[in-house]
């Protein structure tokens, strides 16, 4: 017990001492999750204000345009300015120029006539409904609001801007429509009728629920669930780089064979590594948590929530982080100097990263690299982490994927073990 | 008496090399002696004490060190075994304060014996004013004495000198010579390898001369240089029996 006291004394000193090591510890990865959150929040949280800039310029001015312009003024997607309040005559070509100029991300032109035209339209076709008569010559041109949208704009988020204002012209549409109906049918009947109000009726309605448990892969977290536990993941895998260069120093400068000269076994050795950077794991943890929660709300970001057990979260976490202590020890036994360990280190932590969801949730990446991020031990840990997160998960739940890390962390000790003895002899 | 440290027959080649870098070594270091091990480059010296500090396995042979077999009771052993290695072996960030406490808790020396110690031994040599200072910002000197200490903290009944005073001036060279010879008169036997004869010759009650893995001159320096004729030193004697061509 002393010697292993007196060595975890030692692996503190030398940890604190090395200002470098702790910044890339602790300030990369705090500086990661902040800039990557802020960064993904917009695309990753449908409902959020992500301040997309529309220009509408309005030539009905009559019930469908206003209309339209007041909605999308009320729109919490899109930061709407209207033509008629920038001061200058505006034309359609003149729209078109601003948006392809990048002033607005999406420019909207609701033609001259657009209500009458949808009202002639309507009611034509209702009135030959109602009389078995098929008058196409009563039918008027087609109505096209035009809509720019900036080219430089990613074709996922066009998709979700034209989805957004499909709705909002189907809303309108839909209203008007069932306006038009009630004064035909008010017509043909003789009886006085309201308006038809589908919004008040019990109509199809979608809900969401997030049911738990099952189906990992189709779970879709927000920006502050998927990076508070990815880069605390990556943050704590990082550790391979202070880790193995600590103990190729100590290789190197000959302390190491020093200790194994004294009534110390390797065993010892690894005991304290694995005590102390299990605990700056712990910690690199329980930061990173405390900024989602009490930070990020700060900042206008979501707060990170964890919807199951904090302990099972930690349970994860313990696992990876025996993985990442296991790997670092593995890359500190092959490597033979600092640098090779370090650019070793670095690399493949950033590829397992990449490949095991940390940059892009998994369920966004194509077929392939879905297959091949369950090799990596970030996925499995990252997997468990939603879990626990998202899917009130319990300790139990998350077993398999914690096996699979305990598993990787001892192989990895076996690597490192086997060396060592390969250089004794 | 029982010597402290017997080898007998010992055998060592490493993986990829033409011939064993130890060809049945024997020799024996009685308690109480100062033992220098001379011989040149690559003769098997450092492969001796690496063996000896259980860093490396050996092939075939018998070691004893204080009656007790040293594969057999390696963990035992180590507690009186103290080894000064040829190269620095410190941690360079920590202050030598720090690095002694650390390898002397790793010896299991009690808190409050170790203090004092610590104490003394920094008085002893010199560096009770640099105590707190960190080992990087030391002179090679001072690291040297600093590495010298590691190996006596815990009073070791056998002392392992790999070429303690290499690349040091004068004066700290003076006070290592001169408290391991204090160290000697308190029973610690010492096992010495270096390549200085002048040294060797002050400082060394026997010594044994290696070369290609095995003895092949053994006494006192008065004795060695005695029975060997034209040789007036043991530098002399030295290179008659082992040559004057450059072995690496």
């Amino acid at each position: 017990m002393r010697v292993l006291l007196t060595l975890l004394y030692k692996d503190f000193l030398l940890l604190i001492r090395d200002k470098a090591g702790l910044i890339l510890l602790f300030v990369m990865p705090m500086a990661l999750v902040l800039i990557m959150t802020s960064m993904q929040d917009g695309v990753m949280s449908a409902d959020k204000n992500t301040d997309i800039s529309l220009l509408v310029l309005n030539e009905d001015c009559d019930s469908i345009g206003n209309t339209m312009e007041k909605e999308l003024k009320e729109s919490d997607v899109f930061s709407t300015h209207l033509a008629k309040n920038i001061g200058k005559e505006m034309t359609e070509q003149k729209i078109k120029d601003l948006v392809a100029k990048g002033k607005y991300l999406v420019g909207i032109y609701i033609p001259q006539n657009t209500t009458k035209k949808f009202t002639d339209n309507f009611t034509n076709e209702l009135r030959d409904s109602f009389t078995g008569k098929n008058n196409d010559s009563s039918v008027s041109d087609s109505i096209f609001i035009k809509v720019f949208i900036d080219p430089t704009v990613k074709p996922s988020v066009q998709a979700t801007l034209k989805s957004n204002i499909n709705e909002f012209c189907m809303k309108i549409q839909n209203k008007y429509s069932l306006a038009i109906i009630s004064r035909t049918l008010e017509k043909f009947s003789g009886n006085r009728i309201q308006n038809l109000n589908l919004t008040d009726c019990q109509g199809l309605t979608i809900e969401e629920y997030n049911v738990g448990k099952n189906n990992t892969k189709n779970l879709c977290p927000n920006a502050v669930q998927h990076n508070v536990p990815a880069w605390t993941l990556f943050a704590i895998f990082f550790i391979v780089i202070s880790l193995s260069g600590n103990i190729i120093k100590e290789r190197e400068d000959g302390s190491f064979n020093r200790i194994m000269t004294m009534p110390c076994t390797f065993a010892h050795y690894l005991l304290s590594k694995v005590l102390l950077y299990l605990f700056v794991c712990i910690l690199q943890f329980l930061v990173i948590l405390g900024m989602g929660m009490w930070f990020f709300p700060l900042i206008n970001l979501d707060p990170f929530v964890i919807q199951g057990s904090f302990y099972g979260l930690l349970f994860v976490i313990i696992f990876a982080a025996f993985a990442a202590i296991g790997f670092g020890t593995a890359i500190s036994a092959i490597a033979t100097s600092q640098q090779q360990a370090s650019v070793f280190g670095a690399v493949s932590v950033v590829i397992l990263a990449a490949i095991g969801g940390i940059w892009v949730p998994t369920f966004a990446m194509p077929n392939f690299l879905k297959i091949l991020s369950n090799i990596s031990p970030l996925n499995w840990a990252l997997d468990a982490s939603y879990s626990v997160i998202l899917r009130k998960s319990s300790v139990i739940d998350v077993l398999p994927e914690c096996f699979y890390l305990l598993s990787f962390g001892i192989i990895c000790f076996s690597i490192a073990i086997f060396y060592k003895n390969l250089k004794y002899r | 008496m029982a010597p402290l440290l017997c080898i007998e027959n010992l055998t060592k080649r490493y993986k990829h090399a033409g011939h064993p870098v130890l060809n049945g070594l024997s020799f024996s270091v009685n308690s109480g002696e100062i033992y220098g091990f001379l011989g040149p480059n690559g003769a098997g010296k450092s492969t001796t004490v690496k063996i000896l500090s259980g860093l490396i396995s050996y092939d075939q042979g018998n070691i004893s060190i204080m009656g007790k077999n040293l594969t057999d009771h390696r963990k035992e052993l180590n507690k009186h075994i103290g080894i000064v290695p040829q190269d620095i072996a410190l941690f360079p960030t920590l202050t030598a304060t720090e690095n002694l406490k650390i390898f002397g808790g790793i010896y299991g020396i009690e808190n409050r014996i170790l203090n004092k110690r610590i104490a003394y031994l920094l008085n002893l040599f010199g560096l009770e004013d640099h105590k707190n200072k960190k080992v990087d910002y030391y002179s090679g000197g001072m690291k040297r004495r600093i590495n010298l200490i590691v190996g006596i903290l815990h009073e070791p009944n056998l002392l392992l000198l790999d070429e303690p005073t290499v690349g040091i001036d004068v004066q700290s060279k003076n006070v290592i010579i001169e408290n391991l010879q204090l160290l000697n008169s308190y029973g610690t036997t010492i096992l010495y390898t270096s390549h200085n004869m002048e040294e060797a010759q002050q400082f060394c009650t026997k010594v044994g001369i290696i070369d290609e893995g095995k003895i092949i001159a053994e006494g006192t320096p008065d004795e060695l240089i005695g029975k060997t004729a034209d040789c007036d030193n043991l530098e002399l004697v030295y290179l008659k029996l082992t040559g004057k061509k450059l072995r690496d």
